[in-house]
């Protein structure tokens, strides 16, 4: 009996050290995965959209000139404007690690970030306009729910600037430069990415609702202290939103779709990334959200082999918006 | 078989009436008049000769009538027409209930109502009413109304300087100015929201072609809300002839 109790211990310590021992050693950071793109394109959109909208009455005499509605508005010398943008997540994540086999179930995120936006100027070129603008993000991501998670961890400095040309029937073009930073909770960093950009936008007004297609060329520039520039991929991404208010709420659904080919590996792969935040407004600057999303990326090649994930992500956040 | 001469000589001169009409018929000022666009009633009267009848005016049309001539629309009818004075082309749209007068060369009177004024290139138009006359020198797209008392003139895009002979200002996009004969250069500038202003202007959305300027509305607009810093809760309406500007409240959603 004694010697069955023995075992059984001997039997559970080898496994949880096996286990721990395996997660260790397939656990490890995807910095390459990245989900911001969505909300970049809002947070820069929410800047350029303006104070638009206007309350007007069809029965007011001055509707009966031809001329229209002649609203006096004060405006600024230059267009300086400033976006602010705080959001705390909390997600449920059944593949933490976007690994290729789930070596935990799940585990639990928690994901504060916060962004900023600079307008720097609207200019008019006849026929386009041009608005510049500088972004500084800063994000921290928290673990929890399962051991082992402490590796995935990181704290995050985005960098970038962007210069839209604005065009007649939504469309916009973009061109920009942005550099990302990871750091472990030791603020030791893990990996560094120098991205060059362009982009075409369209969006346009179905019912109520807008709608937004974007095409974009990134070419991400890495260092990762192992591996150097093993990272470095040219990336083509199409994105689709669509933004559908319902009273208080918003309903914003996104489909995307990128393909990335490694320079240094012989590597390419496709990501489609799905979901839908479904926000309800309590006021115009703060929000509370529920968030659904579904990723997938299927890898070739010899250096791909280890790179296929799918991942079902859910959860809340309570997003605070501010613009000056 | 001989084709007898005057026979050719008819043909000749329906060909040339046939090439005049294609190419439209230039006044005496140098100025072709063709009719773009029209809707509802819309009407030319010659006032070179006393008792001749107004006519109605067709699309696609020249107008080879010579100066003076009037233009005028009736209730809920609006005229597009093109002005082409040597390399310089003016696209014109006529509000309803408007009556437009070309005195002569680059000298216009507006009676009533309202117009649109929109060239790539500088011009100057002497345009306004016959107590009061004004000169708008410039490039881009305009509107001009008759109020009650005086004239008021939007500048949509472009830059435009207005007033008379002696003296003018500088107009930018968005600038709403009310000019009278006490006030030759017109009123200090207010600037207006234009998204609203071309989103509810029937002298820009009545027309089936967007204007040629389109695009560059499109970019002051977009400049004008990224600048915009704040928004009056009212509506800029007609000038009393007690010479007061009647404002109107914005209803609260």
């Amino acid at each position: 009996m004694k010697s069955l109790k023995h075992f059984c211990f001997s039997f559970l310590f080898l496994n949880f050290c096996l286990s721990s021992f395996s997660i260790a050693e397939q656990l490890k950071r995807n910095p390459e995965v990245r989900f911001g793109s969505v909300q970049e394109y809002r947070n820069r959109e929410a800047l350029l959209k303006g104070q638009s909208g206007s309350s007007t009455s069809t029965n007011n005499p001055v509707t009966k000139s031809d001329l229209g509605l002649q609203r006096p508005v004060e405006t600024k010398k230059k267009g300086l404007g400033y976006h602010f943008g705080f959001e705390s997540k909390l997600l449920h994540s059944d593949n933490p690690g976007s690994s290729p086999s789930a070596v935990i179930d799940s585990a639990g995120i928690w994901e504060n970030s916060l962004s900023n936006n600079f307008l720097l100027g609207a200019y008019d070129f006849g026929g386009a306009s041009f608005s510049p603008i500088m972004g500084l993000g800063l994000s921290n991501s928290t673990y929890f729910g399962n051991d082992g998670l402490d590796a995935l961890d990181s704290n995050n400095l985005n960098i970038s600037f962007v210069g839209i040309f604005q065009f007649s029937q939504g469309w916009s073009v973009r061109g920009g430069l942005s550099s990302s930073f990871d750091f472990n909770t030791d603020m030791k960093q893990t990996y560094r990415q120098t991205s060059p950009s362009i982009g075409l936008s369209k969006g346009f007004n179905i019912a109520s609702a807008s709608a937004f297609v974007d095409f974009s060329l990134s070419y991400h520039l890495t260092d990762t202290p192992s591996e150097a520039d093993k990272m470095d991929r040219f990336e083509s991404a199409l994105l689709f939103g669509v933004d559908i208010p319902i009273q208080n709420f918003e309903i914003s659904p996104y489909l995307r779709f990128c393909l990335a080919n490694y320079g240094n590996q012989d590597r390419d792969e496709f990501t489609t990334n799905a979901g839908v935040d479904i926000a309800y407004h309590f006021y115009d600057w703060l929000a509370l959200k529920f968030l659904l999303s579904y990723s997938n990326r299927n890898a070739s090649g010899a250096d791909g082999v280890t790179a296929d994930f799918s991942r079902f992500d859910w959860g809340g956040a309570l997003s605070l918006n501010a613009q000056f | 078989m001989r084709i007898p001469r005057h026979f050719i000589q008819t043909l000749g001169f329906i060909s040339i009436c046939f090439a005049c009409s294609l190419c439209g018929s230039e006044n005496e000022s140098g100025q072709i008049l063709s009719v773009n666009y029209s809707s509802g009633n819309s009407f030319l009267q010659p006032l070179s000769k006393t008792g001749l009848p107004p006519r109605p005016l067709c699309q696609s049309k020249q107008i080879n009538e010579e100066f003076p001539l009037a233009l005028g629309t009736s209730r809920g009818s609006f005229l597009e027409i093109e002005l082409r004075n040597g390399a310089n082309i003016a696209r014109i749209r006529i509000g309803s209930e408007t009556g437009l007068e070309f005195q002569e060369p680059d000298h216009y009177l507006l009676h009533k109502g309202s117009l649109l004024v929109s060239h790539r290139e500088k011009m100057v138009w002497n345009l306004g009413r016959s107590d009061h006359p004004i000169q708008v020198t410039g490039a881009g797209t305009w509107m001009m109304e008759c109020l009650t008392s005086g004239i008021k003139v939007i500048l949509l895009e472009g830059k435009v300087w207005i007033g008379n002979s002696a003296e003018t200002q500088m107009l930018s996009s968005g600038d709403l100015v009310l000019l009278d004969s006490t006030n030759p250069k017109g009123s200090k500038p207010i600037k207006v929201d234009l998204p609203l202003l071309l989103g509810t202007s029937r002298l820009i959305n009545g027309f089936p072609a967007k204007l040629p300027s389109n695009s560059r509305l499109f970019s002051a607009a977009q400049v004008q809300a990224l600048k915009l810093k704040k928004k009056y809760d009212a509506l800029v309406g007609d000038v009393t002839e007690e010479k007061k500007l009647q404002l109107w409240t914005v209803p609260k959603k």
